[in-house]
């Protein structure tokens, strides 16, 4: 048996937040927008499609993905989603809001489920979650399990019971064979995106259960203490240039790129 | 204050990133306190741009990839030898990792994505964006070490100086058990690092026919083409040419975004640019409010005017 663990977060869909309403949370303080629909994490949704196409394609040996989020009751929407998509099996841990928010005690509590849970090939995760964005939980998970961490990975197979990831470095693109268990990171990847339930799917998730595991919060944090949060400003502003026809905003354009001194 | 700045001097973009590390350690480490260099690539001599700070270089031993298991030892003997309060990592991708790995292990505070570091009453701070780069989150080091790894671009760089100071090499002898083999291919350059003139499409690209329509525009301005994220998932354009938080972060003198609504992932990665142009068909876009000029309509119909207009009128 292949055991794949994907670990995702559900956050607000920030695209959807109006410019005005960050200057508004900055004034409030209070960082929360109810409009806002929640969706899985982008990086976390291809981690998700990754471990997807590898179950799909690992003619090797019977493939079981589980789905892990920490969180409370409307996690389970991420979670409903995960099912519906194809996850063999779904796990929210609920520890207490702190744990979503300090990814020291995400990880020390995503570690604990994933050695509780029977022993696993591969775990992946999006590289930064939205929201706290700190790109350090799937690191964090790893040095706890004492096991490697690849970050920015781009693909990855099953291989005569190794793994083969390709994966960005700093020099450029690398294939390492690697001998799991191993903690894969996914950031953006070209031409990865989750794939779209169908309404049966959909409908079927509705009556899958999802597993809820509580656990005490950790005590240890990550050690940073939150002083301010402020909303950044460019400073730039918008001339808008006008035109009748294309040609003409096309004529505005160049004129004003050769004012600024654009050699053109 | 004691400063080790970690990075590499492999290639040119990590060069640059070990520059801005060194500006933002000289600003910080203030009189009496000391500021060391510890290269995590195999280097033969003191590298010209690390000017009088001591070295030390730890690489992975020969034939061993340079992953986080061969290196960290070393970083860990490092630390302990001479205790700095504060680790700066140059930007990138094995700074992100070991930065992670040896503040779990120090059981450190560690920041991804710094953009501000400071220090009051001997406590760091440093700033990060937040929120998919929509907020800016000040953080104050509750424990020491404090490691931070820096955005790229977000420093500027110090400029290369002559290196005096003799390099130690520590060679490891860690080799990870968990790596089979390795190879490595060089990655296509988009060339957007060193780009003065940045044409990115976005969500509005359509098909290829799109695509060339910006890179017509962008060859007439003697530029690169980029992306915001949309046609990068679609298999439009290329991972190497992603602008933004997750992409790579630019600081070209004039930046076109076409058909780019204004994702705030995206406005991180051009926040360095000089100028920001934008067309788009929608007049509320939020790019508009992040840009110094603007023209609402079909890219389609005003982009191939461009180079004739500018040909036909020259200055």
């Amino acid at each position: 048996m292949f055991r794949i663990l994907v670990c995702i977060k559900q956050v607000p869909d920030l695209d959807m937040v109006l410019p005005a309403d960050w200057r508004a949370a900055q004034e409030s303080g209070v960082y929360e927008f109810d409009y806002a629909s929640r969706v899985i994490n982008a990086g976390d949704e291809n981690a998700l499609e990754l471990a997807l196409r590898l179950r799909e394609e690992n003619t090797e040996s019977e493939t079981r993905l589980t789905v892990l989020t920490a969180g409370g009751p409307e996690s389970d929407r991420a979670l409903k989603t995960a099912h519906a998509v194809g996850a063999d099996d779904c796990v929210r841990i609920s520890a207490g809001g702190a744990c979503v928010s300090d990814p020291w005690k995400t990880a020390a509590i995503l570690a604990d489920t994933a050695r509780g849970l029977s022993e696993f090939d591969l775990m992946l995760f999006g590289s930064q979650a939205g929201v706290f964005d700190s790109g350090l939980t799937g690191f964090f998970v790893a040095e706890r399990l004492g096991i490697p961490c690849i970050p920015e990975t781009m693909e990855v197979h099953a291989k005569g019971g190794l793994l083969e990831v390709r994966h960005r470095i700093d020099e450029g693109i690398a294939t390492s064979l690697v001998r799991g268990p191993a903690v894969l990171l996914c950031g953006t990847l070209e031409g990865v995106w989750l794939r779209m339930p169908t309404l049966k799917q959909k409908l079927a998730a509705k009556k899958r259960e999802i597993r809820e595991l509580a656990v005490p919060e950790p005590e240890e944090t990550g050690g940073l203490a939150q002083l301010a949060l402020r909303v950044p400003e460019t400073g730039r502003r918008c001339v808008m240039l006008e035109g009748e026809t294309g040609e003409e905003k096309a004529r505005a354009l160049v004129s004003w790129l050769r004012e600024r001194g654009e050699a053109l | 204050m004691n400063i080790a700045v970690v990075g590499s001097v492999g290639t040119g973009g990590q060069r640059t990133a070990l520059l801005e590390a060194l500006t933002a350690a000289g600003g910080l480490a203030g009189e009496g306190g000391a500021v060391r260099v510890w290269l995590t690539d195999a280097v033969e001599e003191v590298p010209f741009v690390c000017g009088d700070y001591p070295v030390t270089a730890v690489f992975a031993p020969s034939g061993a990839a340079d992953t986080p298991e061969a290196l960290l030892p070393y970083l860990c003997a490092l630390y302990t030898e001479h205790a700095p309060s504060l680790l700066i990592f140059a930007a990138g991708i094995r700074s992100r990792a070991l930065a992670a790995a040896l503040a779990h292990r120090l059981c450190g505070c560690v920041v991804q994505d710094c953009v501000g570091l400071g220090c009051v009453n001997g406590r760091v701070r440093l700033a990060k964006p937040v929120y998919s780069g929509n907020v800016l989150a000040e953080y104050e080091a509750e424990r020491k070490p404090c490691l931070a790894v820096l955005r790229a671009h977000a420093f500027p760089a110090a400029p290369v100086s002559a290196g005096k100071t003799r390099c130690i090499r520590k060679g490891g002898t860690g080799r990870a058990e968990w790596l089979v083999s390795r190879s490595v291919a060089e990655e296509e350059d988009a060339g957007l690092a060193g780009a003065r003139v940045i044409v990115a499409g976005g969500r509005g690209l359509r098909d290829e026919k799109d695509r060339e329509m910006l890179e017509e525009l962008a060859a007439a301005l003697n530029g690169v083409t980029g992306a915001s994220r949309p046609p990068v998932m679609n298999g439009l354009m290329g991972l190497e040419r992603m602008i933004g938080q997750s992409g790579q972060i630019v600081s070209p003198d004039l930046c076109i975004a076409v058909g780019i609504s204004g994702a705030t992932p995206f406005l991180a990665g051009i926040a360095g640019a000089k100028t920001v142009v934008a067309i788009n068909r929608d007049p509320d876009a939020r790019i508009f409010l992040e840009s110094d000029c603007g023209i609402v309509g079909d890219f389609r119909e005003i982009l191939p005017h461009v180079p004739v207009i500018a040909r036909k009128n020259p200055v």
